[in-house]
């Protein structure tokens, strides 16, 4: 990481978040102390090559009134403790709760920067006020403002790229607990059907909605985009063009094949009844 | 002490004793967050702690946190007990839920009903609360798009049978136990606070996080031949139990029959008492009922999940096939 001297040095430091750690903010804030305004954590994940991948949080105990003070003690144990079950993800950064960095930010960046050695934490804000209708999640650097080495001016926090990352099993999993955004009280999971039909109708308004562009451009209503032409011809190429009686053999060979292991499971299933109900017989 | 907070202690010490559990509530940070655990430390399988409240008759699980990877030496037993004791000090020092309410456990293809599961379930029902379940997460069904989690507890007569071993043929005929019996399945609800609903609204949004094609793919015959594979070698060993137990009825029938005779050769009454002395010895080495019936209840829960998988499958080659034409 490098160690900033003058305000110009560039910040090419890209920030992808996991949406665990989002979550994880939020309920720290819903569970806030009576009176408190805001809420901090520390931030663990690692950096790699510019991007920094933000992968878990904790949160940390603190008091804003007169003095700021901040559980450094109670931090580190935390830390401690997170490192034994993931070793790989080092402190990052902190996190705060509310739309606005104050000075008490900078106090509790100081704190954040001498825990890491001397590295920029991130700071990564989060606005559970809604202000603007959006939850307003930032990533920021801290830079110091000085003269020569010794004083400072006084700290100036820059913005960073933040992007929300997932992984293909992520992704399933917040499928299902968006579910909860209809239903105001909690629901139960989706079974594979019914998730595989939620799927399909997504995939047929999708093709409606490039149908109606499409036949919006050919009647001259809107320009076209040859952006997306291309991306639509390069779709179409991507489809593999087989001959029906083929496929239809593929198709064929493969429902024979589930159609056999169905029966086997359906046999084995059996046995094991008709095993049951011996032993039972023979009570 | 008023009223009111009589009933509530009186409420909380009957919601205790009562076993009943109907739903299992789970919030969403929980599912994401055993979903990244599991992630991180694969292949490994790394179990972790559920945290929550029981009300009623339903069990509230709000939070997690993994145990640490076992080292190569199997010495830390003490030190994984003290990690979660100081885990759970200091996440009730930022007011979450500091109540053990179970563990979860992530699995490849459900093939979790074994001896050492059983075992640590039975160690959290018997001695924590009676409605401690454990969560199963399948990482590869979850991969191909479905989010895969279930929540079991051990049922109230296997618990009485399990607490005195010998797991021997006659108590389990007694107990009139089916192979269905060990585990009861609970309901899952998700449930989420309106701040997380919000930001799921403002995912919804941004469009790069609604992929949910990945269980649109046709070809999945790896993980069924996977499956097929670990219910062959289910029925193998329990081919083995059966042809021990076999084995062990002919011993003991010999021995009977050899006393039998003896004596008769020698013109005395067959004495019972003493046969029964003789025969003893044989009893303590009777095979345990549980392995066969723990193997029962995987090759079970194997053909359930093939059924599920193939009507899927099924499902979506007719449709591929009305789309070739």
């Amino acid at each position: 990481m490098q160690r900033e001297t003058s305000i110009f040095l560039p910040t090419q430091v890209n920030v992808k978040v996991h949406p665990v750690v989002i979550f994880n903010i939020l309920d720290h804030y819903i569970r806030r102390n009576v009176g408190q305004d805001r809420v901090i954590g520390t931030l663990l994940g690692y950096y790699n090559d510019g991007v920094i991948e933000i992968r878990n949080c904790f949160p940390v105990v603190h008091s804003e009134g007169e003095q700021v003070a901040v559980e450094m003690e109670f931090q580190r144990k935390m830390l401690d403790l997170h490192l034994k079950s993931s070793p790989k993800e080092p402190i990052v950064g902190w996190y705060a709760t509310g739309n606005d960095i104050n000075e008490n930010s900078v106090i509790i960046n100081n704190f954040y920067r001498e825990e890491m050695n001397g590295q920029t934490p991130i700071h990564l804000t989060l606005d559970t006020g809604l202000t603007n209708d959006t939850m307003g999640i930032h990533a920021y650097h801290a830079h110091n403002l000085s003269l020569n080495h010794e004083s400072s001016l006084g700290s100036y926090f820059t913005p960073l790229s933040l992007e929300i990352l997932t992984f293909e099993a992520e992704n399933a999993g917040l499928d299902s607990i968006a579910q909860t955004k209809y239903d105001q009280q909690s629901t139960s999971l989706l079974s594979e059907l019914e998730s595989l039909q939620n799927s399909l109708s997504k995939l047929d308004q999708m093709l409606e909605s490039i149908t109606e562009y499409i036949s919006a451009v050919e009647k001259g209503e809107i320009q076209g985009d040859p952006k997306i032409g291309r991306f639509l011809a390069r779709t179409i190429q991507s489809i593999p063009k087989a001959n029906s009686q083929v496929m239809d053999k593929v198709i064929n060979n493969s429902v024979k094949d589930l159609l056999m292991i169905v029966y086997l499971s359906s046999l084995t299933r059996s046995q094991l009844a008709v095993a049951e109900k011996v032993r039972q017989s023979l009570v | 002490m008023t009223n009111t907070q009589q009933a509530i202690n009186d409420q909380i010490i009957e919601d205790y004793s009562n076993p009943k559990l109907d739903v299992v509530q789970i919030d969403g940070l929980v599912v994401l967050k055993i979903i990244k655990n599991c992630k991180e430390y694969l292949p490994e399988l790394v179990p972790g702690q559920l945290l929550g409240l029981d009300i009623g008759t339903s069990l509230e699980v709000s939070n997690c946190f993994p145990f640490p990877p076992r080292d190569q030496e199997d010495e830390n037993t003490e030190s994984s007990a003290e990690y979660q004791l100081e885990m759970m000090r200091y996440l009730r020092e930022v007011n979450i839920d500091s109540n053990t309410v179970g563990w979860y456990t992530p699995t490849y293809l459900n093939s979790f009903f074994n001896e050492s599961v059983i075992e640590t379930q039975y160690n959290y029902q018997a001695t924590i609360n009676q409605k401690c379940v454990v969560i199963v997460y399948d990482p590869i069904k979850t991969s191909q798009g479905t989010l895969a989690l279930k929540c079991y507890r051990l049922t109230q007569p296997f618990m009485e049978l399990f607490k005195d071993q010998p797991f021997s043929r006659e108590r389990l005929d007694q107990a009139n136990l089916n192979f269905n019996d060990i585990f009861e399945q609970i309901p899952i609800k998700i449930h989420n606070s309106q701040l997380i609903n919000a930001l799921l609204y403002e995912f919804e949004s941004s469009d790069s996080l609604t992929t949910q094609f990945d269980r649109l793919g046709i070809s999945n015959n790896i993980y069924l031949e996977k499956v097929m594979e670990g219910m062959n070698e289910c029925l193998e060993s329990l081919n083995n139990d059966l042809n021990k137990l076999y084995q062990y009825q002919r011993a003991y029938q010999t021995q009977k029959n050899n006393y039998i005779q003896q004596k008769t050769l020698e013109g005395k009454k067959v004495d019972e008492e003493e046969l029964a002395q003789m025969i003893k010895p044989l009893n303590t080495h009777q095979p345990s009922k549980l392995n066969s019936l723990l193997l029962t209840n995987q090759v079970n829960n194997y053909c359930d999940q093939i059924h599920s998988f193939c009507g899927n499958s099924l499902t979506k080659l007719s449709l591929l096939r009305e789309l070739q034409k």
